[in-house]
């Protein structure tokens, strides 16, 4: 029967590259029977859409910063060349 | 108008105004460093000076300079690999010790964290702590991380930009995700923790 911490890292794994077919099943079974590393797997799905909202999509839209004014006359000067 | 006769034009006049700032928030985000991003978006900006006559049109302008930036992106990433962490399954069991007892049940209880914050202050708030977060992995781990998260990159690809195995790979991922996780935990969710009751 596999372990919290053999799940921990199967679902890590599993958010890279498909499971062998029999690491799935384990992983599953042991899921229905265990509601600590059913919240686990939330958190790592939570973790990935936060990211991939935050900072893929919507990202920028975070960033305060501009570009400053001396980049971009250093750069300006260099695409006239 | 002979629509057939125009080939697309780009206006490197108009770049630096018209993108300067959207490609360096894109590189901020990716990079979290400004001198860096600077220098990236610089190198993006030549690029495509000396591209200009491939540009295609069948995207815009933006959508092109931003594929270009992210090969840069790519490239930097791919030079400041040159300092190597190894990390292995020894590493794993080292730091798996701090989650799990040695009979590898939980020794704290994850919680249910809900949904993530949907309100838009709240949003900006979780934003910045997402940030900090990522910001305290090792320099190795944050570019994997980044790569494979938020450039969506497969793990053959990270492998060969980053110059590791992906046994590596896998064991960096991991310890990413949990530092994050951890990071969370604490300067967000807060949500309370108890002792994992044995079973």
């Amino acid at each position: 029967m596999m372990s919290c911490k053999e799940l921990a890292r199967s679902v890590s794994e599993s958010l890279d590259h498909k499971l062998p077919v029999s690491r799935r099943i384990s992983s599953w079974v042991h899921l229905a029977l265990c509601g600590m590393c059913r919240n686990y797997v939330g958190q790592m799905k939570l973790l990935r859409r936060a990211i991939k909202l935050h900072l893929r999509d919507e990202g920028e839209q975070s960033i305060r910063e501009k570009l400053p004014e001396d980049v971009r006359e250093r750069i300006r000067n260099r695409l006239k060349d | 108008m002979n629509t057939r006769d125009e080939s697309p034009t780009v206006n490197p006049e108009r770049w630096l105004d018209d993108h300067g700032d959207a490609l360096y928030a894109f590189a901020m985000v990716r990079l979290r460093n400004p001198a860096v991003a600077e220098d990236v978006v610089q190198e993006a900006f030549l690029a495509a000076m000396k591209a200009k006559e491939r540009f295609s049109g069948k995207s815009s302008e933006r959508t092109w300079l931003t594929g270009i930036l992210k090969h840069k992106i790519v490239d930097y990433f791919r030079k400041s690999s040159r300092e190597k962490v190894y990390e292995d399954t020894e590493a794993i069991e080292a730091f798996e010790k701090d989650n799990f007892l040695p009979n590898g049940h939980w020794k704290i209880a994850p919680t249910n964290w809900g949904a993530h914050p949907s309100k838009s202050v709240e949003r900006k708030e979780f934003m910045d702590t997402l940030q900090q977060c990522l910001g305290n992995l090792k320099p190795q781990h944050e570019r994997a991380f980044t790569l494979r998260e938020i450039e969506g990159l497969e793990g053959a690809e990270i492998c060969d930009i980053l110059d590791i195995t992906e046994s590596n790979l896998w064991v960096i991922l991991y310890r990413a995700r949990q530092r994050l996780r951890d990071c969370l935990q604490i300067n967000w969710f807060k949500t309370p923790t108890e002792e994992a009751k044995p079973s």
